[in-house]
């Protein structure tokens, strides 16, 4: 099976050229043999969450469209915010054939709500801050509520599957998120996803 | 809060059997709500750009 890798450094960011080489090795693929593209996301701090659901939805409309394309998302040390997301999304809520999900070292996974961040400001803004989403623009708002309730339906899956196995998570980091904080786990190195 | 891969494993099985009868709800797919001719279109012009938005969510 031919291989190639990518590497998304550090953090999700729309001006990284790792996402037009994916896409132009996607679109260049014809099914005709096994192909593998190997996805380093690791020490990865978050970044951009639009940019992080096209890809997402990107290498999902791919494997569902292509029988012999398999995608293999390599973690490390810690998943934060956007990255959290990837992860939880593909290892707890969508359950998509061919997407194999590893970690070959201890991870750490920080999730949170997303926010809206001024640039080159520390000034940050949830979606269930009605005050200060009447500084953004409609179209600002209807993203960050879009996006919030997207994080939240995987969250509410990461939860719920952990509930499943008998494994409850301490009421004070589920308030922790619901009010906007962070909620961290950390899990051993292993496969998280088979995806074969 | 870890949970070793035979345990991920069974509970991943189980949530999928309780999604296949019903008693948890589907998951809706990123890659079904979204216009795929969009994101393509957005992912392949993806370079670098002199200014950025005032505003981004992380």
């Amino acid at each position: 099976m031919t291989q190639i890798k990518f590497e998304i450094k550090d953090k999700f960011d729309s001006n990284d050229s790792v996402f037009k080489n994916m896409v132009n090795t996607i679109n260049n693929y014809n099914n005709a043999n096994k192909l593998r593209l190997i996805i380093n996301i690791t020490y990865n701090e978050g970044g951009e969450v639009a940019i992080m659901f096209d890809f997402v939805a990107t290498i999902e409309n791919a494997v569902l469209n292509n029988s012999n394309l398999y995608i293999e998302l390599r973690f490390g040390d810690f998943a934060m915010s956007a990255a959290a997301f990837v992860f939880c999304y593909f290892v707890f809520y969508a359950n998509i054939p061919r997407v194999r999900v590893i970690s070959n070292t201890r991870l750490s996974v920080i999730y949170h709500k997303p926010r809206m961040k001024k640039r080159n400001t520390t000034i940050y803004i949830f979606a269930n801050d009605p005050i200060k989403m009447n500084g953004l623009s409609k179209p600002q708002q209807t993203d960050l509520i879009n996006y919030t309730h997207r994080f939240d339906e995987v969250w509410n899956a990461v939860v719920t599957l952990y509930q499943v196995g008998g494994v409850e998570f301490d009421p004070y980091l589920l308030s922790s998120y619901n009010s906007n904080g962070d909620f961290a786990f950390t899990l051993s190195n292993q496969v998280f996803k088979g995806g074969h | 809060m870890n949970l070793d891969a035979k345990t991920l494993k069974q509970i991943q099985q189980q949530r999928a059997r309780l999604i296949a009868s019903g008693e948890l709800s589907e998951p809706r797919l990123l890659s079904e709500s979204i216009d795929m001719d969009d994101v393509a279109k957005r992912m392949k012009s993806r370079e670098k750009k002199k200014t950025r938005p005032k505003f981004v969510v992380i």
